[in-house]
């Protein structure tokens, strides 16, 4: 990042090639594979406008999920925006296409068990279990508490846990 | 929640232990979550993304225009000088070398101060990466002048009608703050958009419009403060986040 911050190119790729993967697949996860290609780039182009803003004792992690999160908050709030249909609803196939996603099987019904979960659930679980954030990490990608982020993901999995079992009884 | 709770989600993934592992036995709140967590399944492998030729090239036209960029100390600065100056020359252009009585009590100073407080702190605490906690003070101030703003009334009208006497005040304060609005807003779109710093920006600098206007105006009825200097100063702060929501954001960073 440092070098980033110098005008590195080669600081930007490295960044790039440690993190793009995980980022596309945490951006997968949530607003589907569709988006995420053109998400990742927005979110490291973000990184690149950004680089000043970026504190040099703070990690790095937490602060590219937080763009990568709020890329993906204003992708979706746009989405909304766009779709609502004459009701003021979003329409079942504009909803069900923002949170399909082409896993295998048993992938498929977790997918869709989390995307059932509220947001504010299911940002802290996807960091956790699939990207090994910390909670202190979480909190930080998500400028709420530590203690927040540790509810949030406590309640999540909670729920996740009961809608795991719905959605496999009736398979 | 209890604090063995939280050690058990901060172990997950790990061997939890006989002590922990006795407690998610008992725990009704526990025993869903560590289940959750193993169905959740293997991680997945991290697929190789490749870094395209378009970013590529985006990247490096734009690190070829701008190998380095000003911190966001320059901008906030920036933005703090626009206030002062323009709440400053607004003042003296609607005071024609008179102003109106200020009452020097407690609240009428603390009222001053924060006015002014808010023109130079709020666009450092608006635009400032971090710091959660001081954006939420910052508006707490703002809630607290607004109610010194109405405590501190005199009292003492002008005779002019409530209408008549109060829409030159509304439109002025729209109209000296409209500037430090608008840039406020424009450098917000630098960064992800983010509501609390929105209304920071929008309160500092609408204050600009409210420091002309306060100093100027001799009508000290409650009623008039409220309706064409408070209300305004709020009205421009919600046009202010509804237009940044509707700007497109330059950069995601918070």
């Amino acid at each position: 990042m440092l070098q980033l911050c110098q005008g590195d190119m080669h600081g930007f790729e490295s960044l790039f090639q440690r993190y793009g993967p995980a980022i596309h697949e945490y951006l997968s996860r949530w607003v589907g594979p569709a988006h995420a290609d053109d998400l990742t780039q927005t979110t490291f182009m973000s990184v690149l406008r950004g680089r000043r803003r970026f504190d040099a004792n703070a990690k790095f992690r937490p602060w590219l999920y937080t763009i990568a999160t709020n890329a993906a908050r204003d992708l979706l709030r746009r989405r909304r925006a766009e779709k609502l249909t004459a009701t003021g609803e979003p329409s079942r196939r504009e909803a069900a296409a923002v949170t399909s996603i082409d896993f295998d099987e048993g992938a498929e019904v977790v997918h869709r068990a989390l995307a059932k979960l509220p947001e504010k659930m299911r940002l802290p679980i996807l960091m956790h279990r699939f990207h090994n954030l910390s909670f202190a990490e979480i909190a930080e990608a998500l400028d709420i508490s530590e203690s927040a982020a540790k509810v949030r993901a406590h309640r999540g999995y909670k729920r996740l846990r009961g809608l795991l079992q719905k959605l496999r009884e009736d398979e | 929640m209890t604090g063995t709770c939280r050690q058990v989600l901060e172990r997950l993934g790990q061997p939890l232990g006989p002590e922990l592992s006795a407690h998610v036995q008992r725990c009704e709140l526990c025993k869903p979550v560590v289940e959750s967590y193993e169905l959740l399944g293997a991680q997945p492998p991290a697929n190789l993304v490749p870094l395209s030729s378009r970013l590529h090239s985006t990247v490096a036209s734009e690190l070829a225009q701008h190998r380095t960029l000003p911190t966001w100390r320059r901008p906030a600065a920036l933005l703090m000088a626009l206030n002062v100056v323009v709440a400053l020359a607004a003042t003296l252009v609607l005071a024609h070398g008179r102003f109106a009585v200020v009452h020097l009590n407690p609240s009428a100073v603390t009222l001053w101060v924060l006015l002014v407080g808010l023109l130079v702190i709020g666009p450092w605490i608006a635009l400032i990466p971090r710091h959660r906690r001081a954006r939420a003070v910052m508006l707490g101030l703002c809630l607290a002048l607004a109610g010194l703003l109405i405590g501190a009334a005199s009292g003492i009208g002008t005779g002019a009608g409530f209408i008549r006497g109060g829409i030159g005040c509304f439109v002025t304060e729209g109209a000296i703050s409209l500037l430090p609005l608008a840039i406020g807003v424009w450098m917000l779109t630098h960064s992800a958009f983010h509501p609390g710093r929105t209304a920071v920006v929008g309160l500092s600098g609408a204050a600009a419009g409210l420091f002309a206007l306060h100093s100027h105006c001799e009508n000290g009825l409650a009623l008039h403060l409220l309706t064409f200097h408070l209300l305004p100063w709020l009205a421009l702060t919600g046009l202010a986040i509804w237009t940044r929501a509707h700007l497109p954001s330059r950069s995601f960073a918070p």
